[in-house]
């Protein structure tokens, strides 16, 4: 973001007003149509994948260790890193002779939706001989150990109260006979302020900078900082050949903005392929600026710094319109879970001949007596694993599709737990457990074909409308092969796209998977069933498995990191807000 | 006893992308008419500024009548002399009724546009939402569905599915 200039994608994309993520980024590809769409989805509540988290702590009747008074005590968080190793994420303040403190300083997290992440608890009694050194300073094997407290940070969030508390242990684990106490930790978002403001803005008679067509204008926007000098915060999309532009409408959260006051400059470019965009005119409003525009529905002029004379500018005929002006409250995907809101996980396994004989180690279905985990296992443990935190009663149905019962029939949407009614399975162990018994049970047979688990998976969503409108479902596809009708799938899918569903497809083993790429749509191409209808919003994510080994972004990150902004997508396209603001869960 | 309607449509005519006449994209003036029959039409103001990609944000209200199998959104466009048609899409009435969805769902569609000789044209937005009296509130599943048919139920029990005649003129779907 900011200057970077350089790329054509950096100058053309609609990037709206959006925080930086740290991880990859994913913004709209572009693709050359104004997808219409596409911003009246995105305008309601696209918001930063991470969020930063304070963790205030506090514990009760902890062990007492000194003898004249009670214990100093003081505790650390640790993050658990995947080899096992704890990483200090912060300590609080000590305090002073209580067994039952209630600490001030704030450990901050930043919560990631696509990962576990564990975090381990200690707390310390700090010796008096310490109490005068800065906490930073002290160190943890010199102090006396209190008890130690392990959760997992999804855990916190997906409680209403958004605290946990949890059980004091000593270092091996075990209770015995001394109680340790408890430990409270309650999570807060530090971004607290959700304002922000959408923005339409329009220009007339610019400057045509170009030769042989007219100017293709954007707009940068940015903010006055106190050294003087200034941050961009925000880019439009370019818009072609055209002097009286209008662009996709534009959002600002308060972070960015700062306060309605605070000075911006907008900025007005011909964009250039080269690289080099001409500056076309500038402006410095503030967002009350903007507003006052809008309600006067009158136009600024830009203006250019005069090359003559100098610290005189140039004022030009090209003016700046607000056409909309709209304040709105942004909300995180942390504000729905914490109110109610839930992920429903489903999971369908490929159970077609490609797999190779599960008696052979070679398979992709083969059970490994040693406990190693296949693919397949791999695959629903890591993806169910963060899921299922979301999910309140971890009643997960769990299909297999292409296999032959004993009776010599081929499904494509079999109840992995043999029973022919009810489709579910009681939390991961028991996928676990339907899978390995209807290895047994299922020969593999094929084709491979998506249409009927994903039919069914559209249908259970639908139904669960009826109640409410609180639930969000996701359907993880586990597949070693290309599909062989790729049409059915996006007939399937176009039906299932405007309904509370995210779908995730793993591809594991070594199949070329190009055409699964089609049905991603990252690309922008919106996917178009066979009778004309085109999918209301992209609901899939592909990854296959063998891309992603070791390195930073596991599969699972890379298959997780969408689902955060298309259920903020979905909630937000129908204006469905969190249960504590003043509607309900249920649009009207 | 055929014309009439138990249910009426909330149509919100969204927006339309990527519209052409005679192979170039259209400069302005398009809107939007919505049939549900021959008696019922309701038509979107003239999009003046968007061109190509027009958007209306315009709510339509029209009478469905029961024997109806499928709505008609065509988008038209107003030229120095005359109206044309960029395109029609024919909706299936099952697309937002009587799947599995429940009777006040409003359903965000979007369908590709066909010029009269079945070329390929742009896409429509927009959105519908079935407006039922109480007394006939349409459950979902497991009761069978009151109109069209549940394109979701398996293929043996379907009756009276719609189907969608393309006119291949040109080879390419």
């Amino acid at each position: 973001m900011g200057g970077c200039f350089s790329d054509i994608k950096g100058g053309q994309q609609a990037i709206g007003g959006n925080q930086p993520r740290p991880s990859a980024m994913n913004s709209d590809q572009g693709d050359e149509h104004n997808d219409a769409v596409d911003y009246f989805y995105r305008s309601r509540g696209f918001y930063a994948l991470f969020t930063q988290l304070e963790l205030s702590l506090s514990a009760a009747k902890l062990h007492d260790l000194d003898i004249f008074s009670k214990s100093d005590p003081m505790a650390v968080v640790f993050a658990k890193k995947s080899d096992g190793t704890l990483e200090e994420r912060g300590r609080t303040e000590v305090i002073l002779n209580t067994l039952d403190p209630v600490w001030i300083g704030k450990i901050p997290i930043a919560y990631q939706f696509e990962i576990i992440q564990p975090l381990v608890f200690h707390v310390f009694d700090v010796d008096t001989k310490y109490h005068n050194i800065p906490v930073k300073m002290l160190k943890l094997n010199e102090q006396e150990f209190l008890g130690e407290a392990t959760c997992v940070l999804s855990e916190i969030v997906t409680k209403s109260t958004r605290s946990l508390t949890l059980n004091l242990q000593s270092k091996n684990g075990h209770a015995g006979i001394k109680k340790f106490g408890t430990l409270t930790v309650h999570a807060e978002e530090t971004v607290v302020s959700r304002q922000a403001v959408e923005i339409i803005l329009r220009c007339s008679h610019l400057e045509n900078k170009d030769l042989f067509s007219k100017s293709d204008p954007f707009l940068r926007i940015s903010r006055v900082i106190e050294s003087g000098g200034s941050v961009p915060i925000c880019k439009t999309e370019v818009v072609n050949n055209n002097l009286n532009p209008t662009w996709k409408p534009i959002h600002l959260t308060m972070q960015q903005y700062g306060s309605k006051d605070n000075p911006l400059i907008i900025e007005c470019f011909d964009f250039n392929s080269s690289g080099k965009h001409e500056i076309i005119g500038k402006l410095q409003k503030s967002v009350a600026d903007l507003e006052r525009l809008h309600k006067e529905k009158i136009g600024a002029n830009f203006h250019l710094p005069s090359s003559g004379r100098q610290g005189h500018e140039k004022i030009l005929k090209g003016q700046l319109f607000v056409d909309g002006f709209c304040e709105k409250l942004l909300y995180s995907f942390l504000d729905y879970i914490s109110s109610g809101f839930e992920l429903n996980f489903m999971v369908a396994v490929d159970f077609t001949a490609s797999n190779g004989n599960p008696r052979l180690p070679e398979s992709l279905h083969y059970i490994d007596p040693s406990g190693r985990l296949n693919a397949y296992q791999q695959a629903i443990l890591e993806v169910g694993e963060v899921i299922q935190v979301y999910d309140s009663d971890k009643q997960f149905p769990a299909w297999g599709f292409g296999g032959r019962s004993i009776d010599g029939t081929i499904s494509h949407c079999f109840n992995l737990n043999g029973n022919v009614r009810e489709c579910e399975v009681k939390g991961i162990d028991g996928i676990l457990a339907a899978y390995a018994s209807a290895i047994h049970n299922f020969s593999l047979a094929g084709p491979t074909l998506f249409g009927q688990v994903i039919n069914k998976a559209a249908q259970i969503a639908s139904q669960s409308l009826s109640a409410n409108q609180n639930k969000y479902f996701v359907l993880l596809i586990i597949t070693d092969g290309v599909l062989t009708d790729i049409q059915e799938t996006k007939d399937a899918l176009v039906r299932a796209s405007d309904l509370p569903l995210s779908i995730l497809i793993v591809g594991v083993g070594n199949a070329d998977f190009k055409e699964m790429e089609i049905l991603d749509a990252d690309n922008g191409q919106r996917l178009e069933s066979s009778t004309g209808r085109i999918a209301t919003r992209d609901i899939v994510q592909f990854v296959p498995m063998r891309e992603v080994h070791g390195g930073q972004l596991s599969v699972v990150q890379a298959l997780l990191e969408e689902l955060p902004s298309q259920f903020l997508m979905y909630m937000g396209s129908r204006d469905i807000k969190p249960c504590f603001a003043n509607e309900g869960p249920t649009a009207a | 006893m055929e014309k009439t309607s138990l249910v009426s449509l909330e149509i919100n005519v969204i927006s339309a992308q990527d519209l052409r006449l005679h192979h170039r994209s259209i400069k302005k003036n398009a809107f939007v008419v919505v049939r549900t029959d021959s008696q019922n039409s309701c038509s979107t103001s003239v999009d003046t500024r968007g061109g190509s990609c027009p958007s209306w944000n315009e709510k339509l209200s029209l009478p469905l009548p029961n024997s109806a199998k499928f709505i008609t959104v065509e988008v038209q466009c107003k030229t120095h002399s005359r109206i044309r048609t960029v395109g029609t899409a024919n909706i299936p009435v099952s697309d937002f009724i009587g799947d599995y969805t429940p009777s006040f769902y409003q359903h965000f569609l979007s369908y590709r546009l066909r010029e009269p000789d079945g070329e390929r044209n742009g896409i429509v937005n927009l959105s519908i939402r079935a407006v039922v009296p109480q007394q006939y509130n349409l459950r979902p599943s497991p009761m069978p569905p009151l109109f069209g048919a549940g394109l979701l139920e398996a293929a043996e029990k379907r009756s009276g599915g719609i189907a969608i005649g393309i006119p291949v003129a040109y080879g390419r779907v």
